[in-house]
């Protein structure tokens, strides 16, 4: 087997067709403005809000290809930068994803980088600032970043674990974008365009989601999420009862407590 | 003897075999033959059933017997045919011979119609206490300021609570009674949100004649809009309603009929004015002073229809609470607009030298947003000097609730509280409070802490004296009893917090381990291939997770704990300490409490590093109820403490069933809330951590501001305390 294959191809990951993102404020003015100047992007905000989403529509109208990392508690730095491997006798040394976007000027996303261990955290501090290098200690070199390299990462300040905060030395490197659920409006849009409901439907699953969203705090931790929105209008869409397509793609995904179901599912029965 | 199969028995066959069973106390004045005709007239079951029962019961007591078989027949009628109601009356009588003899027992088989009534009440009838939380639950989610659920003799809202009957059991079955119950919240709820309170009614009312007849028709108009508009808001849950509104369904019949479909006619003016009060009220947008107008308008022409659903209007009663919500929300908005403009201000200094220069009023004002979803058909922006800001949740919500009540934010809403008023009523009371306490206490051996004073926007130097004082220990049963109560919960915890400690990672690159890393291996080949240093960390191992946390709980020990939430915070304690003693997280307890700030006093329970023995238990059994919640030291004093330790981590958490208040009345209000918030900066600069545990309701009104939003956690049923407090803990380390 050819050990490269593990590589990744920068070319193979451009993205040609325009993702379908809707614009809730003047967040892609401000990503372009932060892409213009070198300054790296934090979005912040809860889940399936449309940060990935965003992140691919930005890839794509800023014509670069987009490298997602999707971080979790065991990755190392030599995960992100690269390590050497052997192959046939030889050593051969291969780019991990962050290496490879800054060499070849592509987007690097780093999905919910609190999971991250901490000291994965600090190999992207000389990259998050005016430096702009990549240290590859390994090599013993210092990669400098293509002009056009962008570093952006998520990050969910719902959590409540205090070990799970995002230190200051990193989050003052980052321009912050804050997204929320959207408006009624555009997220009802979304739900339109994105599967194609129609928009009484739509107003309806927005208002049942508005519902939800009153219960954070009092019983529930999260409100229903736009992806959880879609999630459902792709059921009701296919012929499942509107009630029922409630209740599996959305309450039973906020909470287990029995009390709480029968509630959220009674707020749906309102409605449709 | 005749047969034993599953014939039925006629009146003789049935004296027959009651005989065998009665024998003892039969005699020639009394004989089984009443009984038995009447039981040969059941069915074949029923009689089978009746004469098990009666062997079973005479193998006790003959008479009772005897008795059971004289009302056997009328309870099988009474309880409907239904023989599993029978079976819960035939246990009812025999335990009410077994606890209190045999009269009591004759009395229950007297009063089977009693029994009966109540039977099915309880069968397909639905208790509010069994829905409560359901309910709330659903009208949180429903729009507007959240409301409780509470019983009471007469459905109706004071705007704050919707009061509902104990107990629905008008129709056949359980679902339809839930669905009766959830009927009459909306309908209270929709009073709330569609703006039936916008104005004061009395005053309306009272510019009629009789107000007690404009009060009625109001009422009834204001239903048939409420249901129009729920009709829009909830078309589901309006479906299903439909089948429970006769009387207002009859009514708008009546509306559709025309001239030829009266028998006589003389109705026919008044179904055509109900024709267009009803046309009026089921516009869309339509709104309370719609209503108003058509009262006006229909006062001397119409009479009221009292819809079962309705319940009453408290008049007084709201305006009430109205008039003191607007007042208090009134305050509250003006002074945290005055904070927005603060750092508003604070945020522009900064950067430009402009700090006197800048210091020009702040103007506040609204911008109306139309949004046909919302009852009014729009909303409102908050804006700071010409720019659209948006404020803090807290404020958020409370801007929402005024537009709630108002249906705007009136110009003088938008003024930001100024100082002035508030440093006169401190200095006064801060000079009297001195006075009493100077000379009575001595201040030898007490730390000294500063406090905020958010007027002056600087500390009060040495403000509080604090000391540390001894809980008197109890050596009771207090914790062993706690522990079994909760047996259930305890193994719950146990498990949980196994699996947090249980932990283990891999740890991978170690320079010695059990076994090989092989892409540590292979990289270090490599590398060594490259002609680089060996790399000798080509080990893995397995090792439990380093927590390396320290928590200090400060709980709560004002007089207001007193009675079962004292109860509940010791028994919180006893179920903490159990689960980290399992997880070997380092812990201390402290209480705190106080009268005015020349006493304020914290209550040594259990030191960072003081093991958790029989003496530290018998001082949570000691924990008892003081004196008042002045906050601000105590989160500094255990700062200060908790700033010795050393850990990764430090987490401060408070225990709280209210908020800060003190016995000089000073601290109560902004000025304790922000000396709480001040301090709890003080410890975040220090790295700590502060989260807060509350049983108070109210919480979100202001410890959002204290804590931050995510930062706190509010638990409605203080029985969940015990077990709650333990959950978040782990929650908010895993
Ligand atoms: N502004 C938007 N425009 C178009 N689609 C959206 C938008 N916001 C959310 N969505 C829809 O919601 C779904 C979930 O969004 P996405 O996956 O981007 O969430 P996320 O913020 O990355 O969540 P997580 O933090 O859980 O990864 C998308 O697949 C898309 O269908
Ligand atoms: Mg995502």
């Amino acid at each position: 087997m050819d050990l490269l294959s593990q590589e990744i191809l920068p070319e193979n990951y451009f993205i040609n067709d325009e993702p379908y993102y809707e614009s809730v404020g003047d967040e892609i003015e401000i990503f372009e403005s932060a892409y213009k100047n070198k300054l790296p992007v934090l979005l912040k905000g809860p889940t399936g809000c449309g940060k990935t989403r965003f992140m691919e529509h930005m890839a794509w109208r800023l014509r670069r290809p987009l490298i997602t990392v999707s971080c979790h508690d065991d990755l190392t730095a030599s995960d992100l930068v690269g390590r050497y491997l052997i192959t046939s006798g030889e050593t051969v040394w291969v780019d991990g994803p962050l290496a490879k976007s800054v060499r070849s000027g592509a987007i690097c996303y780093l999905d919910e980088v609190v999971e991250a261990r901490k000291d994965t955290t600090v190999v992207i501090h000389p990259l998050a600032d005016d430096r702009r290098v990549l240290p590859m200690e390994k090599r013993g070199v210092v990669l400098e970043a293509e002009e056009k390299f962008c570093l952006a990462m998520s990050y969910n300040p719902g959590y409540q674990s205090v070990l799970k905060d995002l230190k200051q030395s990193t989050r003052q490197r980052f321009v912050a974008l804050e997204f929320d659920y959207p408006d009624a409006k555009i997220e009802q849009k979304i739900l339109e365009n994105e599967v194609g409901v129609d928009s009484a439907l739509a107003r309806n699953l927005v208002k049942f989601a508005h519902m939800t969203r009153n219960l954070k705090g009092s019983g529930l931790d999260e409100g229903a999420s736009t992806r959880l929105l879609v999630h459902a209008a792709l059921l009701i869409k296919d012929g499942i009862n509107p009630v029922a397509a409630c209740r599996s793609s959305i309450a039973q995904a906020l909470t287990d407590d029995p009390e709480m179901l029968s509630a959220i599912n009674e707020l749906s029965a309102s409605l449709f | 003897m005749k047969n034993h199969t599953n014939d039925i028995l006629n009146a003789e066959d049935m004296e027959e075999r009651l005989d065998q069973f009665l024998d003892p106390i039969l005699s020639f004045r009394r004989s089984a033959v009443g009984p038995a005709k009447q039981m040969s007239m059941l069915t074949v079951e029923e009689q089978q059933f009746g004469l098990h029962w009666v062997e079973v019961i005479a193998s006790t007591n003959a008479e009772m017997a005897y008795q059971y078989a004289a009302h056997f027949s009328d309870a099988i009628l009474l309880l409907r045919h239904d023989l599993n109601a029978v079976e819960n009356w035939t246990i009812e009588a025999m335990s009410a011979f077994d606890e209190r003899g045999l009269q009591l027992c004759i009395k229950v088989l007297h009063n089977t119609k009693e029994f009966s009534e109540n039977y099915f009440k309880k069968q397909h009838g639905i208790m509010l206490d069994d829905i409560k939380k359901l309910l709330t639950v659903f009208v949180c989610g429903l729009n507007g300021r959240s409301l409780k659920i509470e019983a009471a003799e007469q459905t109706c809202t004071d705007t704050e609570t919707i009061y509902l009957p104990e107990v629905v059991s008008k129709y056949p079955t359980k679902e339809e009674n839930f669905f009766y119950f959830k009927l009459l919240t909306v309908y209270q709820w929709a009073q709330n949100w569609f703006g039936t309170w916008r104005y004061d009614l009395n005053e309306k009312f009272n510019q009629f004649d009789d107000p007690v007849r404009a009060l009625k028709l109001f009422h009834c108009f204001e239903s048939i809009r409420l249901l129009s508009r729920i009709r829009y808001e909830l078309p589901g849950f309006f479906r299903q309603a439909e089948n429970f509104l006769n009387d207002y369904n009859e009514l708008q019949t009546k509306t559709l009929l025309t001239h030829d479909d009266l028998p006589e006619n003389n109705n026919l003016n008044a179904n055509k004015e109900w024709q267009s009060i009803f046309s009026k009220l089921s516009e869309k947008q339509s709104r309370v002073d719609d209503t108003l107008d058509l009262l006006e308008q229909y006062y001397s022409l119409i009479e009221a229809v009292d819809f079962s659903f309705q319940g009453v209007l408290l008049v007084n009663k709201v305006q009430n609470i109205k008039t003191r919500r607007l007042s208090d929300e009134k305050t509250l908005f003006r002074e945290a607009l005055a904070r927005l403009a603060d750092e508003k201000h604070q945020a522009n200094s900064e950067s430009v030298e402009t700090f006197e220069m800048d210091k020009k009023k702040p103007d506040f004002d609204t911008v109306l947003i139309e949004d046909i979803d919302l009852p009014d058909g729009a909303t409102f922006e908050l804006t700071l000097d010409g720019q659209v800001i948006v404020p803090p949740d807290d404020v958020e919500s409370l801007m929402s609730s005024i537009i709630q009540d108002i249906g705007e934010i009136p110009e003088e809403y938008l003024v930001a509280a100024g100082p002035g008023k508030y440093v006169t009523e401190n200095e006064v009371s801060a000079n009297k409070t001195d006075g009493v306490w100077s000379g009575a206490y001595h201040e030898e051996g007490a730390y000294f802490y500063d406090e905020w004073d958010h007027v002056r926007q600087h500390h009060r130097k040495n403000w509080c004296v604090v000391r540390e004082v001894r809980v008197m220990p109890v050596y009771d049963d207090f914790v062993q009893k706690t522990l079994s109560n909760h047996m259930g919960i305890v193994k719950t915890l146990r498990r949980n917090f196994e699996a947090l400690k249980g932990e283990e990672k891999l740890l991978k690159r170690q320079i010695n381990g059990d076994d090989i890393d092989i892409d540590a291996v292979v990289e270090s080949y490599a590398e060594l291939s490259m002609g680089m240093e060996l790399n000798e960390r080509i080990f893995t191992r397995m090792q439990r997770d380093d927590r390396n946390i320290a928590v200090m709980f400060m709980v709560d020990m004002s007089g207001s704990t007193k009675g079962w939430i004292n109860q509940a915070e010791r028994e919180a304690l006893v179920l903490l300490c159990e689960s980290l003693e399992m997880l070997g997280d380092r812990y201390a307890i402290y209480g705190f409490s106080g009268t005015t700030r020349k006493r304020c006093e914290i209550y040594h329970i259990k030191h960072i590093d003081e093991n958790y023995n029989d003496k530290v238990r018998a001082r949570i059994s000691g924990v008892s109820a003081k004196d008042y919640t002045r906050m601000g030291f105590a989160i500094r004093h255990l700062t200060a403490l908790l700033e010795e330790v050393e850990a990764k981590t430090k987490l401060l958490i408070t225990l709280s069933d209210g908020k800060p208040e003190d016995y000089d009345g000073q601290y109560r209000g902004k000025y304790g809330i922000e000396d709480t918030r001040q301090s709890l900066f003080e410890a975040r600069e220090k790295g700590i951590h502060p989260y807060c545990i509350t049983i108070d309701k109210e919480a979100g009104d202001y410890l959002p501001h204290m804590y931050g939003a995510a930062n706190y956690v509010v638990i409605e049923d203080i029985n969940k305390l015990p077990l709650k407090v333990s959950d978040i803990y782990r929650k908010l380390t895993a």
